[in-house]
Parts: C-alpha cells; structure tokens; sequence
C-alpha cells in the first residue's frame, strides 16, 4: 500500500469515519494499514509512549521496533549531538503543545546525531495528526509522519556550522503557536488566520496596538509556512532611510552600488508601511501585485510581504499617509490582534510564559505572582499591551527578593495607574443626565450671545436674534436657568455705555 | 537625565571613529564593551539603544549573543556589519532580528544615515509609556 491508498482510506468507511478512532483501538486493523506506508509513521498513545512505528520509520531512524516502544516523547528541551539516540529522538518525536490540545500541527526538527540516525538528513518535518474521542481533552492517539528535509536551502551556498544552524533552529522554535493559544473566541479565530496564512503566500497585513505582537505573529506565520527555510527580516519604515528600504527591496540605490544582503530572504516584515515615501510605496505595489503572478518560476516572486501597522488600512489612506493602491494590495489578508486589555483572560498563561524570559540572568528565580500583584495586574489598561508586560515583569523580578512577585516589586507608575483608574468614575456607570446637559449647553449658549451683543444698545434683542428665539422666550430662559440681566446689572439698556461716559 | 545609548562592539575602533561625531552631536552615550557579555549587560542596566556589532572570527559566540540579546530585549536594535557577504550569514542575521545588515562599502555617510535614523525612535522617550525598563 503506498502513500496515496493510505490517505484515501479513511474516506472509504463512508458514514463511520468519525468513530475510525474507536474501533482502530480495537482491532488494531491500522498497524497493517500504516506497516505497509512508504514514509515514516508513528503513533504515540496518550502518554505520549510509541505504540506504534512503520518499516519506513525503523529504517529511516536505525532503530527497531523493539527498541522504540521504550521511548516516551515529552521532552520540549533541544538535545545535543552528545546525548544518546534515545533522547534525541525522543525530543525529535515530542508533539508541541497545540497537537495536545487536540489541533493538527507539524514541526520541523533538527537531529544532533548524523550518522547513526539520519545519515545525511539532519532535519525532519513530522507532521502531527491528534486523534480525538468525544469528550476527550488531552487527545487519544497522535499519528506522527516523518518527512526528512534533504538539505536546507539556506546553508547550500555558504554552509553555516551546525552550532549557527541550531542558533537559527532555536529561534524558530520560540515563534511557535503556543504563544497564541487561547480559549477566548478572537484568539481562537486569530490561531485559525495565522495556520491559513502559513498555508498561502499572499501578503498578510497584521493591525494591532503598539506592542501587540504584531511582528511575532508575522515570524510564527513565516516559520510555519513552507518557505520557512529562508529568512524572515524586519524593515521599520519609520525608523530606517528609504533609500536603504528601497536598496534592500527592490535592489534600488541612488547613490551606491553594492551587495544588497536580500539574496536568502523569503519574507520581508514592514512595520507601518505608510511611513515609506510614494514612490517606494507604488513600487512595493507593483512588486507585489507582479509577486502574486502563478505563472511565475518560483524563486523569481521575491520575499513575501508581511506588514504591520496601528492603524487600519482604510484608516491610514484616509490620513493620506498610505496610498489606496498599496491598501488594496496588502489587504489580502488581514489579521487582527487583539489589544492585551481585551485578553485579561489569557493574563496567567501569558505571565507564565514570560516569567523565565523575564527573569533570566537574575540571581532569584521567580516562579508566581502574589494574589495583590495579579489584582494590579488585572486592574491595569495596558496601553503598551504584550511589551509593556514584559517590562513590568522584568522589572519586577529585578526588584522581587523571593520566588513571588508581589504588589511592592511591580512599577509605581503602574500602581499610580492603577489607582487612578479605580478613582475615576467608570464611564459605564456613571448617569447620563440629559435634562442637565441641555441646560448647561443652553445656559452657555445664552451667556456667549449676551457676551457678543455686549454693548448694543438692545443687548437681550439682539442676543435674542443671534439666537433666532423671540425676545420673550429668551427672557423666559434666563429666569429659569438664573441667569442675570447684563441690562439691569448696567442699570438700564445702555448702562455701560452711560457708567463709560 | 537618561541619555540614547550607543553601543559599539568591534575589535579595531574603526566604526566607533566614524560614529563619535555624530554621538557627540546628539548627546548620544556611546559605550564600546570589549565583552560579548558586557553588552547584555549594558542592555540590562542602560535601557534600550542601538548596538552596531561589527562580525569578527568569533561568529558563533557574537551571534549567540545576538540571539540573546533580541530574546531578552526585543526593543533593542541592532545594526550588523559584515565585511563581505555570506548569504548563510546574513539570512541568519535578519532572523536574529536585526534592523539592518551593513555590507560593504562601510561609508561614514552610509553608517551615519542608518545610526541616526534609528536612534531617533530613542531620543523623545525611553519606554513607550513610561513603565517598565
């Protein structure tokens, strides 16, 4: 049975395939089904031990199957070339954290050991299929497939050392989805774009707050897509001279020939393109609109364009900043992310996950907050969202003396916040008073057109007449709303001029 | 007063000659540590800057840091100077994070264009708002 009747399968058992877990339990026809697979297969059960490993997988891997029942693949931690087969194949294997969550995932990892595993192969793409009982959380069976990578296109031309090779590996992995798992229904969609995003390689517009992770996302989409062999660079359009964007872009340069360092690169994060000048903003256009050409060899599109910005598309064109062409053309895909103020929910995973980062190089290792520092937490707006977290907590470990953070090791500026927010009355619940607000605009409105007709020698007539009321009516509100007579306070209709005189 | 720190990293002065100038013009603190771990330090202590790392023969050590510095200080740029192009090299640099790749020619002009218009995101603040680092 090759690669093709295996997919086709599954769609063979008509109205019971959604039970195919259940009964592949029992009768274990699915050992002979996957036995014969022409590429490496392995199923891991829910402790994540191999239950299961092809002909393809013992011989792509060295190990026989014996052998392989022992390993279990819970180990996230990367390997080094000096420890055993075992470990390194063990975190080769490991499912990453959304696969246990019970959605599809692949990976691609780097293999320490060459000859006795791999050979020539070093890096594998294992694509992860978790099978779900109903009602079951933590998934049942994961069906793993192994696809190695026969050489890595970035280091074809100028081989990098196998330590500059794991650098970059290690730098991948940080960019992984786990960073935006989340229960809340914006996040949940936001993970569904960032998987379609990998899929394709339109360009991806990324709206977000100043600090929302808006180049993360653009990282972790590029590093799961296919093309994630090449690099990824950042260009910010507000900070670096056009010129220089333009050279790296489109090979331009006005003043200076020279090498262009663009030659590896498969996708290029503009962060807020509508600080770039027209010209280059109409030629980043075309080259986008070219890019998008089927027809096209592959290798002649040029790096995808991922960009970000604080403002939405149609926003900035309205400011004049953005050209509507430029919009339009990277408005294939937008994603938004939500401001951290709108994700208080996913606070305690996010803390978690940056705490080690937070405190790393500290002499005290911090493991929690204490119960007053997460009410603070809770309490704050966060206008400087995912990077404003990460400072405060930073912060606060070089300031904690324990394990804990608490109330005391957080910023005073952010406590100040904190306190003022609480202070201030709630826009929600404070009482509109309409009665009172028209009285007020109208009470104003009358004291300004007394003011301007200041000196007539009819002043209420023709304030009155500024303000298109009959005389009497205007008489008739100034008593209600208690506002003196300027006439009488004058002492007559032409007081002031008189007392002047 | 918390001056824009400059940070040069290099084994022969050059880019800190080219670059003094124009530090000294814009009241910009320019440090040149002779240690890789200084640097992060320097981050740690100093608030965000630009760091303009000048590759040497030590590449694996001067990228780990690198890699370092952009995990633990994502704010911090960085602008990398090669002194010929390895197209290995310079893929890995930009997925380090870095703002820009220097290839040669290293004009003063050329480098002072690049300094000056990313030390300009640290001359009216030095946080986005006022919490933190």
């Amino acid at each position: 049975m090759n690669e093709e009747d295996a997919k086709g399968a599954p769609g063979q058992q008509g109205p019971d395939a959604p039970r195919f877990p259940r009964r592949l339990a029992k009768d274990f026809r699915w050992q002979a089904f996957f036995e014969r697979c022409a590429e490496p297969v392995f199923v891991l059960d829910r402790r994540r031990r191999l239950l299961f490993v092809n002909r393809a997988w013992e011989m792509l891997t060295g190990m026989a199957k014996d052998e392989a029942h022992v390993l279990v693949c819970r180990r996230p931690r990367p390997v080094s070339a000096d420890d055993p087969i075992e470990e390194i194949l063990a975190h080769a294997l490991t499912p990453p954290s959304e696969v246990l969550r019970g959605a599809s995932g692949h990976v691609r990892r780097l293999l320490p050991a060459p000859k006795s595993v791999v050979g020539a192969s070093r890096w594998w793409e294992i694509e992860f299929l978790p099978l779900l009982q109903e009602g079951e959380q933590g998934g049942y069976l994961i069906v793993g497939r192994i696809r190695p990578v026969p050489a890595v296109e970035l280091i074809r031309d100028h081989p990098l050392s196998e330590k500059l090779v794991n650098l970059r590996q290690r730098r991948i992995e940080r960019f992984g989805m786990d960073a935006w798992a989340s229960s809340l229904p914006a996040m949940r969609r936001l993970g569904e774009q960032i998987r379609l995003a990998s899929q394709v390689t339109t360009p991806v517009l990324i709206v977000g707050e100043v600090g929302s992770g808006k180049q993360t996302l653009a990282r972790t989409i590029h590093y799961l897509s296919p093309r994630r062999d090449g690099a990824c660079a950042v260009l910010d359009c507000q900070h670096l001279p056009p010129t220089v964007i333009s050279h790296l872009l489109f090979g331009l340069d006005r003043r200076e020939a020279g090498p262009t360092g663009r030659e590896g690169l498969a996708a290029v994060y503009l962060r807020e393109p509508a600080f770039l000048p027209r010209d280059v903003q109409l030629l980043l256009c075309e080259r986008i609109m070219g890019g998008r050409d089927a027809r096209a060899p592959e290798g002649a599109t040029g790096p995808r364009i991922f960009a970000g910005s604080v403002m939405p598309p149609a926003q900035a064109v309205r400011s004049g900043r953005l050209l509507d062409e430029l919009a339009c053309a990277l408005s294939a895909l937008v994603l938004e992310v939500p401001p951290l103020r709108e994700r208080l929910a996913d606070l305690p995973s996010l803390v978690e996950r940056l705490l080690p980062r937070a405190c790393f190089g500290r002499d005290t290792r911090v493991t929690n907050l204490r119960a007053d520092a997460w009410a603070l937490l809770r309490a704050y707006s966060w206008p400087g969202n995912l990077r404003e977290l990460y400072n405060v907590l930073r912060s606060a470990c070089a300031h904690a003396s324990g394990e804990q953070i608490c109330a005391a090791d957080l910023p005073a500026e952010l406590c100040r916040a904190v306190q003022r927010e609480q202070m201030a009355p709630r826009t929600t619940d404070k009482t509109l008073p309409l009665e009172q607000l028209l009285e007020e605009a109208e009470r104003r409105l009358i004291q300004l057109a007394l003011q301007r007709a200041r000196g007539h020698k009819a002043q209420k007539a023709q304030a009155a007449r500024l303000l298109g009321i009959p005389r009497a009516r205007l008489w008739r509100r100034m008593l209600a709303l208690g506002i003196a007579d300027p006439e009488q306070e004058a002492g007559g209709p032409a007081g002031e001029d008189a007392r002047e005189e | 007063m918390q001056y824009p720190q400059l940070l040069v990293y290099e084994t022969d002065r050059r880019l800190a000659g080219l670059l003094q100038r124009l530090a000294d013009k814009n009241n910009w603190l320019l440090r040149e540590p002779r240690q890789l771990s200084a640097v992060l330090r320097l981050f740690d202590r100093g608030g965000p800057g630009l760091l303009v790392l000048h590759l040497s023969r030590d590449l694996e050590r001067e990228l780990a840091m690198l890699e370092q510095l952009s995990w633990l200080h994502p704010d911090a740029a960085v602008v990398l100077v090669a002194d010929n192009e390895q197209r290995g090299l310079t893929s890995l640099a930009w997925d380090l994070g870095v703002r820009f790749v220097l290839l040669p020619p290293h004009t003063r002009e050329r480098l002072e264009e690049i300094v000056l218009h990313l030390m300009k995101q640290y001359q009216p603040a030095m946080s986005t708002n006022g919490v933190g680092t």
